[in-house]
């Protein structure tokens, strides 16, 4: 990144944040423009609606493999996760939600209710099962909010697994959106 | 004064916005990237008893005698189906040894035999006997085992010692 590139973050904090006491309309109108000089792209006109948020989500891997070699219980994964965000756009939200875990072959699965997240975003639910401030990824979780251009942080995940578990591999994901909080 | 052009795109812009949604509009949210979870489950099985030493004090002749304690057998597995068997060596003493076949067994789910020599529900550990058959399960107990040992004239006195092994057959 540039000088000017770096420069340019405040900046467009700045204008966001005018664009955001001005409305949301505002900022539609508006950020695009800001976008063209931070991130040196072809400049747009400021009547251009945004075709995309340019909120860029990174993991700093695809896949998560958990391992259980004896008796069932609360599960870590092999390898650690970092998200990474860059955005053009502040505030933002990275939101999280699971698919069940599908046993290969069979016909056993692992709801998302016992696949747990935590960051410093996510809020504590006493009891949930997998230690404090882990929260079940059953529905959207807000995993990572900033109003900064450049924001990173790691990933906690945990699996429960219980003797009901049938042996075998299960395969699901976990899907990450952007979220544009004006 | 302001010229009324300069605010026209921002009254069609406020125009605009009273046709989006309230809340979540779609064009405030964007894909990211998707992770990969994959979880391996291996098979586990474990199996606990209450006691892992039993006595037979025999020592008012020949005849038939109680374990001082009966064992609780606990079982913890993942297994879709599970078979759990137990059979015993035979009592190895310093004049001899005594047959597995005089040592016998009684649990929960024995049920009303002819007497082979130590009562009605007794079966003889000379061959494997069932202990308990299920699904999969946290720890929990799942039958309690009784024995007797029955001695004979022949059985010189001393101390004798063997094994009851419980062996599982499990499938996924």
């Amino acid at each position: 990144m540039s000088r000017n590139d770096r420069n340019a973050g405040p900046a467009v904090e700045r204008l966001c944040h005018l664009a955001r006491t001005a409305g949301v309309v505002l900022g539609l109108v508006s950020c695009p423009a800001i976008s063209v000089s931070w991130a040196a792209e072809t400049p747009r006109s400021l009547s251009t609606l945004p075709q995309s948020l340019q909120i860029r989500i990174e993991l700093s891997t695809s896949t998560l493999d958990f391992q259980q070699a004896g008796r069932p219980g609360l599960l870590a994964p092999q390898q650690q996760v970092e998200l990474r965000v860059t955005s053009l756009y502040v505030p933002w939200s990275v939101v999280a939600r699971a698919s069940p875990l599908v046993m290969q072959g069979g016909r056993g699965q692992i709801g998302p209710e016992r696949l747990f997240v935590r960051t410093s975003a996510t809020q504590a639910q006493p009891g949930a099962g997998a230690g404090p401030g882990f929260v079940p990824l059953n529905g959207p979780v807000i995993v990572a909010a900033g109003s900064v251009p450049i924001y990173s942080t790691p990933l906690e995940l945990r699996l429960v697994t219980l003797w009901q578990d049938t042996p075998g591999t299960y395969s699901g994901d976990i899907q990450f959106t952007a979220v544009a909080s004006p | 004064m302001r010229d009324i052009r300069s605010v026209m795109p921002l009254a069609a812009a406020l125009a605009l916005a009273a046709l989006l949604p309230a809340t979540d509009p779609a064009w405030c949210q964007e894909p990211g990237p998707v992770l990969n979870v994959l979880a391996v489950i291996q098979p586990s099985m474990t199996i606990e008893l209450s006691d892992n030493l039993i006595d037979f004090h025999a020592d008012s002749g020949p005849g038939v005698y109680d374990a001082d304690k009966t064992v609780d057998v606990s079982v913890a597995t993942n297994y879709g189906s599970w078979t759990l068997n137990c059979s015993a060596s035979p009592l190895i003493g310093t004049a001899g040894e005594i047959p597995a076949s005089r040592l016998f067994t009684s649990n929960n789910n024995t049920l009303s035999s002819p007497d082979e020599g130590a009562g009605a529900t007794y079966e003889n550990l000379g061959a494997q006997k069932l202990v308990a058959q299920g699904a999969p399960q946290a720890l929990a107990v799942v039958n309690t085992l009784r024995f007797r040992l029955k001695t004979e004239w022949t059985d010189r006195a001393g101390s004798y010692a063997g094994t009851i092994s419980f062996t599982y057959l499990a499938e996924p």
